[in-house]
């Protein structure tokens, strides 16, 4: 069987947005299935009420509160993927890394769980607003693939801790949890545009992100 | 008729569970492929629905296993999406029908009539 060619810049970019997209949509889809369970069974109760049948109230009560509070969780995956189509409009040069980041782990929390891997992201370290001098959706595909690497990695229901911090004129993300195995490097087709470099530290993955990359001054 | 509900998303398989009870049908349901495995091993069932994405062991792995314990139970994929690729993977591993969420339950209930049939 031949070996799919290797994809370019731009095919990459379709993956990363058919990646985040695609389990964004799996989750809406999800909630969706709840509350039409809830909805539904709702609605029989008081099918069975118009019958004489005794509704539970309690029930009812539970079922409600249910519905809103799974279309509020609905309204966070639209409004995380709304941030996200957005990321990619040309005109926007800077990426704050702190909320990227936070919404890359958002987007990718659903897909560490299937391979039973938990993210947890760490506050800032002095709660610093670092920008990137580079395109965001540029910027959220590393983080992405940095992500990728590092639950491809971990061991079955282990912790990934997802820190960032400043180092000098660079900005250091770390994702350190029980490893089983070396995490893959981020391509490098994603790291060079931001002048970026990977690294595996023991239990650990970090990627250096120059926050004036010279590629894009 | 005895069936499993096998969903990682407890609030739709224990909701989904009650509307079968509602319909006086018999049912138990787990939240991991591992959880209904348990059951399996306990109890007989008619048919099972699994859903196609769990952490753990997922759906495909699930109803391997579920065929090789209780060959004639009758398995019933749950799937976000109907991607091609998954559906056909699990049909091969020996699902015997499949639903896309949300779930209809009329078209669960229709499915497992016309198993009967």
């Amino acid at each position: 069987m031949s070996k799919p060619p290797e994809r370019d810049q731009e095919g990459r970019a379709l993956d990363f947005f058919g990646a985040v997209t695609a389990s964004a949509t799996h989750e809406i889809k999800n909630e969706l299935a709840v509350i039409n369970e809830h909805s539904h069974l709702m609605l029989e109760m008081l099918q069975m009420a118009a019958q004489g049948r005794e509704p539970d109230p309690q029930r009812l009560q539970e079922l409600t509160s249910r519905v809103i509070a799974r279309v509020g969780q609905a309204d966070q995956v639209v409004k995380r993927l709304n941030t996200f189509a957005h990321s990619a409009e040309k005109q926007r040069d800077r990426c704050q890394v702190g909320p990227a980041l936070e919404l890359m782990v958002r987007c990718y929390l659903r897909l560490a769980a299937l391979r039973d891997v938990r993210l947890e992201l760490e506050p800032l370290a002095g709660g610093e607003d670092l920008a990137i001098k580079a395109p965001p959706i540029q910027v959220e595909q590393a983080l992405w693939a940095a992500l990728q690497a590092a639950v491809g990695a971990a061991a079955s229901g282990s912790l990934i801790r997802v820190s960032l911090s400043r180092a000098g004129e660079a900005v250091s993300l770390r994702l350190a949890g029980e490893l089983s195995q070396p995490p893959a490097e981020p391509p490098a087709e994603l790291l060079a545009p931001l002048e970026a470099t990977a690294r595996a530290e023991a239990g650990a993955l970090v990627l250096d992100m120059p926050l004036n990359p010279p590629a894009a001054a | 008729m005895r069936v499993l509900l096998i969903d990682d998303e407890k609030e739709l398989v224990s909701t989904l569970s009650e509307r079968l009870d509602l319909r006086g049908i018999a049912n138990d349901w787990a939240t991991s492929g591992e959880q209904g495995l348990e059951l399996i091993a306990a109890k007989n069932f008619d048919w099972v629905v699994v859903d196609l994405k769990m952490p753990g062991l997922g759906g495909v792995e699930t109803i391997r296993a579920i065929k090789q314990r209780q060959p004639q139970a009758r398995v019933i994929l749950l799937t976000g999406h109907s991607a091609a690729e998954d559906l056909k993977q699990a049909l091969e591993m020996g699902a015997d029908r499949y639903l896309v969420k949300p779930v209809d339950i009329d078209d669960l209930l229709a499915l497992m009539q016309q198993g009967r049939d």
